[in-house]
């Protein structure tokens, strides 16, 4: 609880900051520490309920009185000139808000579900907006970010262009492009810190030892990495992260000279890394580590560096751009390994939101807008029914004199009011929605964690208060001011009748359902999406499976024999392992990472590998015996890999059923015989079996074909255990460790339970499914009530009409008909625009949808019924109602 | 002399005797008979307005601070005093008038 009162209070010290300057400098300590007392002793007194009441009565008189004060001191400084206007200013406005609040205070029930409504949508567009505000206006870590580059992997007939380089590519990098200052490359690794009293798992970067002079990051102690210390052999020595060094190790500022034991080796704490490098996905970072190997001669076809380059003085990212495509070809002719693959050099801003995401963020931002336009539509329909119920009063008013102006500002002053209790409590909202994303994303993505209500966000949740009266209450605010005098001071007299007000109600109730059904049908196919991967889509079985991925010390395995024996003793140790109940070795772990694209030919066709989009390509994996029935790959054709497939048998392969159905098209892939491109003379491999589609990691478009060699017969250096335990499989992970570390005591190794992975690959997508949820239900329960309150509002305003057809002998059942049909026609119509408004939203995602159709039936037509269903009871309620008016009652009227 | 406003009139009356910071203000209103505590920013704008009119002033920060004091402290000046006194005998006198009503209402 005191979490939230300190957040209550932090956001009533922001809240200070609508006073002038020379308030604020008076009393705003004052004022904060005056509020703080208060909430503890509403809390004490009545608790939660009681401290919010507070909070938000308070946060409201803050905002209109903190506006008089910056209007009076307005005025002041505009000196002497102003005098006569300002006498009339400064009485009209306080008796305006006065009777504004007065007038509100009146019509209790109205005022408290206009700031919930518009609360609420107030709330999605602040969350929202601090989310994207952190995205679009963080200060970047580094300094000049605009020569610093980051250079990807492209391959296009592999249709990528994010991909990690090779070591020996960095190193190409770094001694060929002249456009380049420096180049600096990191890769990503697990490591177990064992000397802290709970050995705890951490992320590390494995960086060169100018990275953070590339990125133009300093330490906050001690000092960055020294040219020479990224070598094979050099001390091992460490970097820590400001978060790690907070969280874990208390701030202690003697870490930096002392020793922390990493995978069981010591290393030297050198420094404590500036926390302007948390940002982005470089928050996750706990440790830096120095990269201790040589690029030059590392794996050619491992792509695993993340590389960053500094542009030289007055060179263009486009010129660096140029030469590295010079560098590429180059390459492409001396490796084979390297063909087809080139650079691509990208800017920091073209990182920071990438196009998928940039849709995603459009979409989100459109759905926002359509919320907060749903909101601010029944907002105006309240309003509109109670303006017609206000038609006498007013009516005196005009009558007596009063100026339509001083009428038309009464009601938006009234407007404006409800805007600003509705900013108030939208931002606690906001708050609360941001808590809960970092919950459903269990605080794995830095954007919810990173994003706050900071002044930025604070002033534009008072530009929406400010503005959205606008919307909501000018049409209102203009029928007010206009009615029909003798009509409406005739005793008895009904106003809001016309059938202009009823169809400008209409219209509001017509778009509200339009929008509503566009951001459930958006939210129908990202949840279809995500559910489709997630579920039966990801083609394994994540529960009770743990993977143990070793990292060996290359010295010691100096060819890929040694390695070999070492995965083959490792797999039946591990087989062997209490609790383990099935193992096998497979590269890499399916969510971990991608497979390798590599093109490959099929025996007795003549499809020359360079031929584009002809090429048959497939991402490959290594696997050994077993490794199916470990994790569920259904085997729809032929036969697993056996302990016969040995090294000296003849070449054997699996394919997926992707794969099958595009390059054997009505054929059966079993039993032909394939060849990858890279070894032109290589072995003929002979595909065994068919197996199931899996999802592995970075494939953003789905079912690609996919293709596993025999572990025995391939080269694969770097294998993985997967290991399906009969119980909890984190409890078999220290096992599993400690096997490894018995047979090789120099390795390091990871271990991660499928499902921990799982959680972590779909972390994001879950919080935008839920962001879309919370659109989604939000806009079906305010049109929802937008069409009972028209509905409702229609039948109190015919009662009579009603009445004499019934007296005159109509049937009930004719009459709910009849007022039915009318909000049966806004539901028709409103539905159809909104199908429409969903096809172009939807659209706009195609980058991000897969494995459903952009117009999956089942999406509009289940998401459509649910919105139809619900609008026609929020109709039929009304029109049952309608029914029931008393003829007689009626008639004595008349 | 102008009339000061109601809350102003408390404010003025809570400081009469020594000098206080907002919180010691709020204890004397409720000392003097004050079921509810003012709205905090309807209190603060009475402050403001207290001392751009002159009627209050702060303490000096740095002495305070040596005092040991961390809350800013108010004082009330010679013309707050005197607006004090001007808008007590004002209430007095209505309060007479209104006394005297309700005395001959009874006879």
């Amino acid at each position: 609880m005191s979490a939230n009162r300190g957040r209550i209070i932090s956001l009533f010290e922001r809240m200070l900051r609508v006073y002038p300057d020379d308030f604020r400098r008076l009393f705003a300590e004052d004022m904060a520490d005056h509020f703080s007392r208060r909430c503890a002793e509403r809390y004490r007194r009545g608790g939660r309920v009681l401290l919010y009441g507070f909070a938000l009565r308070t946060g409201l008189e803050i905002l209109v009185e903190g506006l008089v004060e910056r209007s009076r001191s307005h005025r002041r400084r505009a000196g002497a000139r102003g005098r006569g206007r300002r006498k009339f200013w400064s009485i009209d406005m306080r008796t305006e808000l006065r009777h504004a609040l007065r007038s509100l205070g009146k019509t209790p029930v109205f005022t408290v579900l206009s700031v919930l409504t518009l609360g609420l949508g107030i709330a999605v567009t602040t969350t929202m907006f601090s989310l994207t505000s952190k995205l679009l206006f963080s200060e970047l870590p580094v300094s000049d970010p605009e020569t610093l580059v980051f250079v990807w992997g492209r391959n296009e007939r592999a249709s990528e262009n994010r991909a990690s380089l090779s070591l020996p590519e960095v190193a190409e990098l770094r001694t060929e492009v002249t456009s380049f200052e420096s180049v600096a490359m990191a890769l990503d690794e697990s490591l177990e810190i064992t000397s802290l009293p709970v050995p705890r798992r951490v992320v590390a970067f494995r960086v060169t030892d100018n990275f953070f002079d590339v990125w133009g990051v300093g330490t906050l102690l001690g000092r960055s990495f020294l040219p020479g210390e990224d070598r094979p052999g050099a001390q091992p020595t460490v970097i820590l992260s400001h978060g790690f060094w907070e969280r874990d190790l208390g701030s202690d500022p003697k870490t930096v000279g002392a020793t922390l034991d990493l995978d069981g080796k010591p290393h030297l704490v050198v420094g404590v890394v500036s926390p302007r490098m948390e940002f982005g996905d470089l928050s996750r970072i706990d440790v830096w580590v120095p990269m201790g190997r040589e690029l030059r001669t590392a794996k050619r076809d491992e792509r695993l560096a993340f590389t960053q380059a500094r542009l030289k003085a007055g060179v263009s990212a486009s010129e660096a751009q140029e030469e590295c495509e010079i560098l590429a070809s180059r390459l492409q002719q001396a490796h084979p390994e390297s063909h087809g693959w080139s650079f691509r050099v990208s800017s920091v801003a073209d990182e920071i939101l990438n196009q998928d995401d940039r849709s995603i963020v459009v979409v989100l931002f459109i759905s926002v807008g359509f919320v907060l336009f749903i909101a601010c539509a029944n907002v105006a329909n309240m309003l509109m029914a109670r303006t017609a119920a206000r038609s006498r009063e007013i009516a005196v008013r005009l009558a007596l004199g009063a100026r339509r102006s001083a009428i038309l500002r009464q009601f938006l002053t009234e407007a404006l009011l409800l805007s600003l209790g509705s900013a108030v409590l939208g931002l606690f909202l906001a708050r609360g929605l941001l808590d809960l994303l970092v919950l459903i994303t269990s605080g794995e993505q830095w954007i919810y964690r990173a994003a706050s209500i900071d002044h930025r966000v604070l002033a534009f949740t008072l530009a929406i208060a400010v503005v959205t009266p606008l919307f909501f209450a000018f049409l209102p605010s203009l029928s007010a001011s206009r009615p029909d005098l003798t009509g409406s001071l005739k005793e008895g007299a009904r106003a809001g009748t016309g059938r202009r007000k009823r169809s400008s109600r209409g219209l509001l109730v017509t778009a509200q359902i339009a929008m509503a059904l566009s951001i459930m049908v958006v939210t129908g196919l990202l949840a279809r999406h995500i559910a489709e991967i997630k579920g039966t889509g990801l083609g394994f079985e994540p529960a009770g499976v743990l993977s143990v991925v070793p990292e060996l010390p290359e010295a010691q395995y100096p060819s890929g024999n040694e390695a070999k024996l070492f995965y083959q003793e490792l797999v039946e140790g591990a087989r062997a392992t209490p609790g383990v109940a099935e193992a096998a070795l497979v590269s890499p772990v399916p969510l971990a990472a991608s497979g390798q694209r590599l093109n490959f030919r099929v025996e007795g066709r003549s499809v020359a590998p360079t031929e584009e989009g002809e090429t048959p390509s497939a991402y490959f994996f290594t696997s050994g015996p077993g490794y199916l029935s470990v994790m569920k790959i259904p085997l729809l054709r032929g036969r697993d890999f056996s302990p016969a497939d040995e090294d000296s048998s003849p070449g054997v392969a699996l394919l997926n059923e992707t794969g099958a159905a595009r390059y054997f098209p009505g054929g059966d892939p079993v039993g032909s015989r394939i060849q990858l491109v890279r070894e032109t003379d290589g072995p003929w491999i002979e595909i065994v079996g068919v197996v199931g589609d899996v999802v592995h990691l970075d494939d953003n478009v789905p079912s690609v074909p996919q293709m596993y060699l025999a572990f025995a017969q391939s080269p694969a250096t770097s294998m993985s255990v997967v290991a399906r335990a009969s119980g909890d499989p984190s409890a078999v992970a220290e096992p599993l460790r400690a096997l490894l570390l018995s047979l090789e005591p120099d390795a390091s190794v990871q271990t991660r339970t499928l499902p921990e992975l799982r959680r972590e690959v779909f972390a994001s997508a879950d919080a935008i499914i839920a962001l879309f949820a919370i659109f989604a239900g939000f806009a079906l329960a305010m049109a929802s009530m937008g069409i009972y309150g028209v509905m409702s509002y229609s039948v109190s305003q015919r009662e009579r009409e009603l009445g004499i057809r019934i007296a005159l002998g109509a049937d009930r059942a004719d009459v709910t008909r009849m007022v039915a049909r009318e909000g049966a026609k806004l539901v028709a119509l409103g539905a159809i625009a909104g199908l429409i408004g969903a096809a172009f939203l939807g659209r706009m995602l195609s980058g991000v949808v897969f494995g459903v159709s952009l117009f999956d039936p089942v999406t509009f037509a289940s998401v459509t019924a649910i919105l139809v269903v619900v609008a026609f009871l929020s109709n039929w309620v009304p029109a049952r109602r309608a029914t029931r008016v008393d003829p007689i009652a009626t008639l004595r009227a008349e | 002399m102008q009339p000061v406003s109601p809350i102003l009139f408390r404010i003025l009356l809570g400081l009469k005797d020594e000098p206080r910071d907002a919180e010691g203000i709020v204890s004397r209103m409720r000392e003097l008979g004050e079921d509810s505590e003012p709205p905090l920013a309807s209190f603060y704008r009475a402050l403001k307005r207290a001392l751009d009119d002159g009627y209050l002033e702060i303490l000096d920060p740095a002495d305070e601070r040596r005092r040991g004091r961390p809350r800013q402290r108010y004082r009330i000046t010679r013309s707050g005093r005197t607006a004090l006194a001007a808008e007590a005998r004002r209430l007095g006198r209505l309060a007479k008038l209104a006394l005297g009503a309700a005395g001959a209402g009874r006879e």
